[in-house]
């Protein structure tokens, strides 16, 4: 008994979101194909056999648990590492585990960052820079899925919801 | 986010796609490294027709230390072709690795990758079933082999 069905809408791991475009049967065994929902002419293969690939599969999360997330990160203070590396290490922890909450949190710190750095005549390193589009990348991705909309709408949809919690 | 990405590279348009599709995801995101890998048909060196050309052009025996020789030769002239193969898709991006294995493709592949720490490989479809998106019988065995994210580029 497969866990997932075909079209289920699925997050794999860092890898973003997915629809279960089939579940293909071959002498070999069988293979979820998760296709990206915003990239076209690739697909994940998973061997349905293989615990290790198949528990980094987990379903979107509900409209009302990214609401709950999208409010409770409006309220809360990012945080800076000072120190170079293991602000990277940190940042990596975060993008892999695909934690919607940490995500936002990063974003935001990193986004915060970026405009301190910017005020005073600066700009953020490379590495920042790609870490903060990542955290982006990957919550518009999912975002846009879970409310319907298209990626390009989630910071305005976001910045909606957080004024709103911020009252 | 990627950090290091395998491409097994077979020079054929599959995997020159997949290669693309790679460079796409590395360079979009966090400037990944990425590794690509051939696996070269070795030609043995011990074996009976080679050593019979090798006398004929005069050498009485091949020592061992002749064929590590020739290995290493054959593995830096094949890597060699590879980086010129290549060179076109990856244009001026520079955080790359190449390599050379030899063996069963779907073994060295899975060996390798075992052996690094790659968080994606990107493969190409393969075999009679290319056209459909389906892959061919490396692909597969490669999938049932590695503990890794395989993504497959039509």
């Amino acid at each position: 008994m497969n866990q997932f069905q075909t079209n289920d809408i699925v997050l794999y791991g860092s890898n973003g979101c997915c629809r279960i475009s089939e579940i293909e049967t071959r002498e070999s065994g069988s293979y979820y194909i998760l296709t990206p929902v915003h990239k076209d002419r690739t697909k994940f293969m998973v061997p349905t056999d293989n615990e290790n690939l198949v528990s980094r599969i987990r379903p979107v999360p509900s409209k009302k648990a990214v609401h709950d997330c999208i409010r409770r990160a409006a309220q809360a203070e990012p945080s800076w590492i000072d120190d170079n590396a293991a602000r990277k290490e940190a940042a990596k922890e975060v993008l892999a585990s695909g934690d919607e909450f940490d995500l936002l949190m990063l974003a935001r710190s990193f986004h915060q960052h970026k405009q301190h750095v910017m005020q005073i005549g600066k700009k953020t390193t490379s590495s920042d820079s790609s870490i903060l589009r990542s955290a982006q990348d990957h919550i518009r991705d999912e975002f846009s899925v879970v409310f319907d909309i298209e990626p390009e709408e989630v910071d305005a949809f976001i910045g909606g919801e957080a004024s709103t919690s911020r009252g | 986010m990627y950090q290091s990405i395998l491409v097994p590279y077979d020079r054929s348009d599959q995997a020159r796609n997949a290669l693309e599709a790679a460079l796409g995801l590395a360079s979009d995101e966090t400037h990944a490294k990425i590794t690509i890998l051939y696996v070269a048909p070795l030609p043995d060196f011990n074996d009976p027709a080679f050593e019979a050309a090798a006398q004929m052009a005069g050498v009485i025996q091949v020592s061992d230390t002749e064929v590590l020789e020739l290995q290493r030769e054959f593995y830096a002239s094949q890597k060699e072709e590879l980086e010129k193969d290549v060179a076109p898709i990856l244009g001026d991006y520079s955080n790359t690795a190449y390599r050379v294995t030899s063996g069963k493709p779907q073994d060295a592949i899975a060996e390798f990758a075992d052996s690094g720490h790659y968080d994606l490989i990107v493969m190409g479809c393969r075999g009679l079933g290319a056209l459909r998106g389906a892959l061919g019988s490396v692909s597969y065995a490669v999938l049932r082999s590695v503990d890794i994210p395989v993504l497959v580029v039509k």
